[in-house]
């Protein structure tokens, strides 16, 4: 009986947990759809700076293999 | 890709320069009108997404000849001290474009029915949401079926609009496919 109530327990904060990181995915989608369009631009060319130098390295060493 | 980042704003107007360009290329007379579609067309009406480049589609003069030209846009740009190309597209500044010419149908209605929308203080000419959520049933990528569903979940397009689109485009039965496909992910 204790071991069942532990399993229930267990399902019923996994589920909570999953809730939870649904609720914070969809909270940071809503902030990024909400940001203006010159700020969306930003985060991308940032990102896009960030990614080069690996993108690079990846294709020198696939060019080396 | 976003989930751990942090949003700093540490460049500069990048595109800006680019949007300049564009538009001289247009006041010179080398296209007739332009419109950007494409991922960054859809930064307006949902979240951003990483992409490479900027689809700009062009109504030049003979756009239904049976083969356009591009060379003397590239001519110009390569004047203009813009050489670096890659595939179909030439980097202009820091953003590749990629030079779309329009002809009927889907392609020249979300040219002509395209709105002004200013990035970093340049007017542009952007596609409507609708017509953009039509070119990705059309064009079926597994890119284009990610942003039909984040278009979906945004909730913010115009149901009437992009059914009618849908239906004068002979795209209905291919929208219900991936309808299909997008409950699916979600209820899974």
């Amino acid at each position: 009986m204790t071991k069942a109530i532990e399993i229930s327990d267990r399902k019923k904060s996994l589920h909570s947990a999953k809730e939870m990181a649904i609720r914070r995915k969809d909270e940071h989608r809503r902030r990024l759809i909400a940001l203006s369009i010159d700020e969306k631009i930003k985060i991308i060319e940032s990102l896009r700076e960030r990614l080069t130098p690996i993108r690079e390295a990846r294709r020198s060493n696939s060019n080396k293999n | 890709v976003f989930a751990e980042y942090r949003i700093e704003v540490i460049v500069g107007k990048e595109m800006k320069k680019t949007l300049q360009t564009l538009t001289l290329l247009k006041s010179e007379g080398f296209f007739e009108d332009y419109a950007v579609g494409g991922a960054v067309a859809a930064f307006f009406y949902i979240e951003p997404t990483l992409t490479e480049d900027l689809d700009v589609f062009i109504a030049i003069k003979d756009g239904n000849a049976p083969i356009i030209s591009l060379s003397p846009i590239y001519k110009r740009l390569e004047q203009l001290g813009y050489f670096d190309f890659e595939k179909e597209e030439v980097l202009i500044d820091k953003w590749a474009v990629q030079f779309l010419p329009v002809s009927t149908g889907l392609e020249k209605e979300p040219l002509d029915k395209a709105s002004e929308k200013v990035i970093e203080g340049e007017t542009i000419r952007v596609f409507s949401q609708e017509h953009l959520m039509a070119i990705c049933v059309s064009v079926g990528r597994p890119k284009d079926k990610i942003r039909l569903s984040q278009f979906i979940e945004s909730d913010s397009y115009d149901k009437l609009v992009f059914q009618d689109l849908l239906e004068r485009h002979g795209l209905k039965e291919k929208w219900k496919k991936i309808e299909a496909l997008i409950s699916d992910d979600k209820s899974n």
